[in-house]
């Protein structure tokens, strides 16, 4: 299988790779913590891109009815296992485990080949002025249809 | 890291980040830190901090761990 710049997804799991540049690591020359959170956006928002919901489109056809709609994250737990170095190649893998009303819950994981480097559980919702909107049906459906019991 | 995000923050938002020690362990220890914009709380975090050296897992240093300690009182 090809990978694309995005991604792909593999038995309801979405698989995304991550080259560690400079730039990610810290004085102790592994990769900083807060930098795991920017990868597992990308595998966030790519996965959703694959799902065929491109948040953009998906955006703007539920704007019309509620202004400023927007993802936001809304809780993390977080564990952080062993460090990442230069030059690492990472696998973020992103799992939905729950889809509800207002709210994704979804299992995130950085693994660098058989190592579990971190997991992460994160609660996404989505908000408009302020206040939480139903998830599209059509991205439930998709994520659902994904999942493996 | 536990993190809790309540609510946002926007440019030019003065914020106050407060630490305060809640365990100390001999290996790790346990921050709760909260980002607040005045009296409002964004964002609650807990924080598991260990100490490393060549790779190893070490004791907490004791001179940290006497002054948290010596703070909380």
């Amino acid at each position: 299988m090809t990978d694309t710049l995005d991604g792909e997804i593999r038995d309801g799991r979405h698989h995304m790779r991550v080259r560690v540049y400079f730039e990610d690591t810290d004085s102790g020359q592994i990769v900083y913590h807060a930098n795991f959170l920017r990868f597992m956006e990308r595998g966030r928002t790519n996965y959703l891109r694959l799902l065929g919901t491109n948040q953009q489109e998906l955006l703007n056809e539920a704007r019309k009815d509620a202004p400023g709609l927007a993802f936001v994250v809304r809780s993390m737990k977080i564990d952080f296992l062993k460090p990442a170095i230069l030059d690492d190649l990472l696998e973020v893998v992103t799992v939905p485990e729950e889809v509800r009303g207002a709210s994704i819950a979804l299992l995130q994981e950085c693994r660098r080949g058989d190592d579990l480097l971190v997991t992460a559980h994160v609660r996404v919702a989505l908000i408009s002025g302020g206040k939480a909107q139903r998830i599209p049906k059509s991205l439930r459906l998709a994520m659902e249809g994904d999942r493996q019991v | 890291m536990g993190i809790e995000f309540l609510k946002p923050a926007r440019m030019d938002d003065l914020l106050d980040v407060v630490t305060r020690p809640v365990e100390m362990k001999g290996a790790s220890i346990v921050l709760a830190q909260e980002v607040l914009r005045g009296s409002g709380s964004l964002i609650e975090a807990t924080v598991r901090v260990a100490f490393i050296s060549g790779g190893r897992a070490r004791p907490t240093p004791k001179p940290l761990r006497l002054a948290m300690k010596a703070d909380q009182q």
